[in-house]
């Protein structure tokens, strides 16, 4: 195996070989060494215990907001009439389309044998579930009356006296996201088994030794056990892959098959589905970065992932661009004068901010990652994704504020949030950090098995690259 | 994947990897032959009225300009993601992409129809268009003839294949002469230069759309149909590209560099974007469906009232999304060379009924009583016999005696030697 130094630039760009993914001089006892080390020390590193402790402590408060708004009920919210859907259907979205990058990175882009995921695919999958369950957590209690949401299973009438409503896309949202949230959840979990072996056999208390080895399901690593881990693997990938489109698509029917002009557009299936890995690889970026940094993860999340990651961020971003514009066009092409006045009034009406938001970070600040040093570079990346964040939120507060102005002008008014929508934005942040906190601490936060499997990969290395040969 | 198990290869070995003196005969004989049928084909479609025979040549037309564009979507899209294991198949799509010049040839007599204001196949066309309009109506139709009229179209569609014939003939130029130089430089520059291309080919490519297939009914629209559009096109290319390979192979050229590896690849692709085109076309169906607006269901309508395109709409279906993917789902028919001949020879059939599905029902459209004829397609059949005689010609053409193997690819080692797993 060839090893190179940690100041080695990987980003390099030749044609003739592949660049090394790990660098630092690791081998594969190194990588295990590395991706162990924050589960292994005895304490994390203090901004650990700042990040989680503020994010319980939102977490409470959204837990607090919960329980005000089930005694109160949704009045406690902005919405209002005709602004039925509010900002939990903008946070459900959005939350959402976070918790696609994972499924992608570990389905799609293994069956593209994309080797660059192997360092990144099990944080990303650990994001997507938590953000999974940040997004179900907002439709579960919009439906107003909480105790009845298992209304929503098609169980038969007779214990309801009602049936669910087949044609209503919020029930298919229940399948798609539940689908996608257990595909996902088994998808992680299988792949982790190895690694948590590995943390199993490297136990030096018997509590963790019990915890990771229930947590292993007996693993042993021999070659029958890897012949059907990996089997399962490609069959898992496989079935998660349609599964990455469908729920995206499934959501942007909630607003597509309405008949309400800047709604119904039937670009919207892959338009959402590119928005939401083009959000959901930029909330990534945005936690891998601090956290190769926290947990010494350098030498195996290295830039030239960032990199990549950055580069699939302005293809997607370019992706939703195009669909903006061809909405545009179409609005204007179809002569249709409600549709022309839903964008018009997007752009100039009283939200205008708002459009300019989701325009300008969507579409216009992502174009800086065509500049090597800036797509390269860890703080520029940072503060590039976060803004891709915010604008991703706004496109989605964007088209759910269409409704503020309906057919109806003298039910015209400008959508205010309240303090409980704000508030419970905020903690949903909280639980999702919290319990990306729990994971960085407790799992391994890279998977250890796959990124060794990827090491033998780059072999021409040219004269004079500081190397080593073990 | 580790050395010692196999040799390893690094450069090509084939005996043959050019055409070489076969070329000139082939190329004759596919000219001629296509020259002659699409002679027919202008004679039939003429005598069965010159309305039908525009509608035809449009979609022929269409459909070899998508082949093109999906090969060069391939060739482009290999580069960015900096591809190795397809450098030894890139050249034939290459070479394909670059038959964007003769269909540029080829698209003279639409704008002749176009600049004469025939009103067919473009409705919009019609001097008299917005004058048939009803009275509410007519101001939609003449929002709509700012973007639908003859000089704008022209402009905008020379627009398009300069820019899709500077993108192929770069990237066919560049690998070209990568052939003798080996400059590792010049994959950079093609790589670098695919993203901007990129673009441009997305915005042309949706706009074509529209210009020939979305505005045939022009007061249609749907946001998904450059998507759809793009989701064929990449089949098609495939396919091409695939199809081509197989039957070089056959004819015992370039039988070292081009793996069954490559070919499970390709298989792998292609349903990938079989799957794709199904996902588009159902959401694009299902939305106008269940929203049942008028606007936008006379276009589903046109292809249902009538019991012939019922049974073409409902065959499309398993035609172009259920049977393929049951039959190039399993990894042992992507790895068997004859199966994959029919798979490719299948799915270009699809796509050609994909495009007849789209234009023709606009042809003898009754706007009335909202139904449309149907006839049975042979002046759209003499005329894909011509078309492919004239394009497999030029593909002949533009190979010449040139390598048929990008020779210099610096990925190449990786191309020939790589398995899947």
């Amino acid at each position: 195996m060839v090893t190179v130094d940690s100041y080695y630039d990987n980003t390099f760009e030749d044609p003739s070989r592949r660049a090394p993914l790990i660098t630092g001089r690791l081998d594969f006892n190194g990588v295990t060494e590395q991706v162990a080390a924050p589960t292994e020390a005895r304490k994390p590193p203090q901004a650990w215990y700042v990040v989680f402790t503020i994010s319980t402590l939102l977490t409470l408060m959204l837990g607090g907001l919960i329980m005000h708004l089930l005694l109160k009920g949704v009045g406690v919210w902005g919405n209002n009439n005709p602004v039925y859907w509010g900002w939990p259907i903008v946070n459900f979205v959005f939350w959402v389309g976070i918790g696609h990058a994972g499924t992608l990175i570990s389905a799609i882009l293994f069956l593209f044998r994309q080797h660059w995921r192997t360092s990144i695919n099990r944080a990303a999958e650990a994001m997507t579930i938590f953000a999974v369950i940040c997004a179900g957590m907002f439709p579960g209690i919009h439906i107003g009356r909480v105790w009845s949401f298992y209304w929503l299973f098609p169980i038969p009438s007779e214990h309801l006296a009602m049936w669910p409503n087949f044609r209503s896309p919020l029930l298919w949202d229940v399948f798609a996201v539940s689908t996608y949230f257990t595909v996902s959840l088994l998808f992680w979990y299988m792949g982790m088994v190895p690694d948590l072996a590995t943390f199993r056999d490297r136990a030096t208390n018997k509590v963790k030794k019990l915890a990771y080895g229930i947590a292993a399901l007996g693993w042993t690593g021999s070659a029958r056990h890897w012949h059907r881990y990996e089997a399962a693997y490609t069959i898992l990938a496989a079935l998660a892959t349609p599964l990455v489109l469908s729920v995206h698509t499934i959501v942007s029917f909630d607003f597509a098959i309405s008949q309400l002009p800047g709604w119904h557009t039937t670009i919207f299936p892959p338009y959402f589905v590119a928005g939401a890995i083009f959000s959901g690889f930029a909330m990534v970026v945005t936690l891998l970065i601090p956290a190769r940094a926290l947990f010494g993860l350098k030498d195996i999340i290295t830039v030239r992932h960032i990199e990549n990651m950055n580069k699939i961020i302005i293809l997607t971003g370019l992706i939703v661009g195009t669909a903006y514009t061809i909405e545009f066009f179409v609005a204007w092409y179809s002569g249709n004068n409600y549709e022309g006045f839903t964008f018009i009034n997007r752009m100039m009406g009283p939200k205008w901010w708002a459009y300019f938001a989701m325009f300008s970070c969507n579409v216009f600040i992502p174009q800086l990652f065509w500049f090597k040093k800036i797509r390269t570079s860890m703080a520029w990346s940072m503060v590039i994704c976060l803004l891709v964040n915010v604008g991703m939120w706004f496109e989605r507060f964007v088209i759910v504020m269409s409704l503020e102005r309906d057919f109806l002008p003298s039910s015209w008014a400008y959508f205010i949030p309240t303090w409980v929508d704000i508030g419970m934005f905020v903690g949903s942040f909280g639980l999702f950090l919290m319990l990306f906190c729990l994971f960085c601490r407790y799992l391994p936060l890279v998977a250890i098995s796959e990124v060794k499997g990827t090491m033998e990969h780059y072999r021409h290395l040219p004269t004079g690259t500081p190397t080593s040969e073990t | 994947m580790h050395e010692g198990h196999h040799e390893v290869k690094d450069r090509v070995t084939s005996p043959i990897y050019t055409f070489g003196e076969d070329r000139n005969r082939m190329m004759l004989l596919a000219i001629v032959v296509g020259a002659i049928c699409l002679g027919i084909g202008i004679a039939l479609g003429v005598s069965s009225g010159i309305a039908r025979f525009t509608y035809a040549y449009l979609m022929n037309f269409c459909f070899f300009v998508s082949i093109a564009l999906g090969a060069l979507f391939f060739v482009m899209s290999q580069h960015l993601t900096r591809a190795g294991w397809s450098a030894s198949i890139r050249r034939i799509s290459e070479i394909l992409a670059v038959c964007i010049v003769p269909m540029g040839v080829l698209f003279i007599p639409i704008v002749v129809m176009v600049a004469l204001k025939w009103g067919h196949p473009f409705e919009w066309n019609n001097p008299e268009w917005i004058a048939t309009a009803d009275d509410d109506l007519r101001p939609i139709y003449e929002k709509k003839s700012a973007y639908l009229n003859s000089s704008f179209f022209i402009a905008r569609n020379i627009a398009y294949f300069l820019i899709w014939i500077g993108t192929a003939w770069f990237l066919f130029r560049h690998s070209l002469r990568q052939d003798t130089t080996k400059s590792k430089e010049l994959t950079l520059r093609m790589q670098s230069r695919s993203a901007p291309l990129m673009i441009l080919f997305a915005m042309t490519l949706v706009f074509c759309s529209f210009d020939w297939q979305m505005s045939l009914a022009p007061m249609w629209f749907s946001t998904i149909f450059p998507v759809y559009f793009f989701a064929g096109a990449v089949i098609g290319g495939l396919a091409a590209t695939t199809l081509t390979a197989l039957l070089l192979q056959r004819s015992g050229r370039v039988t070292d560099e081009i793996t069954v590896e490559n070919y499970h690849d390709m298989g792998k692709l292609m349903f990938g974007f079989v799957v794709f085109w199904g996902y588009i076309a159902f959401s694009q169906f299902m939305l106008i469906w269940y929203a049942n607006i008028p606007e936008e269901t006379f276009w589903y309508n046109m292809r249902f009232k009538n019991p012939a395109w019922l049974n073409i709409s409902i065959a499309l279906l398993f035609l172009h999304l259920f049977i393929p993917f049951l039959g190039i789902m399993a990894r042992s028919v992507r790895r068997s060379k004859p199966f994959l001949v029919i798979a490719c020879l299948y799915l270009l059939a699809v796509h050609w009924i994909d495009h007849y599905w789209i234009v023709m029902p606009q042809y003898n459209y009754d706007s009335y009583n909202l139904t449309t004829e149907f006839a049975f397609p042979i002046v759209e059949l003499m005329l894909l016999a011509g078309f492919a005689g004239l394009f497999i010609g030029s593909f002949y053409f533009i190979a010449g005696n040139r390598p048929l193997v990008p020779l210099g690819d610096p990925r190449m080692a990786e191309a020939l030697n790589y398995k899947n797993l």
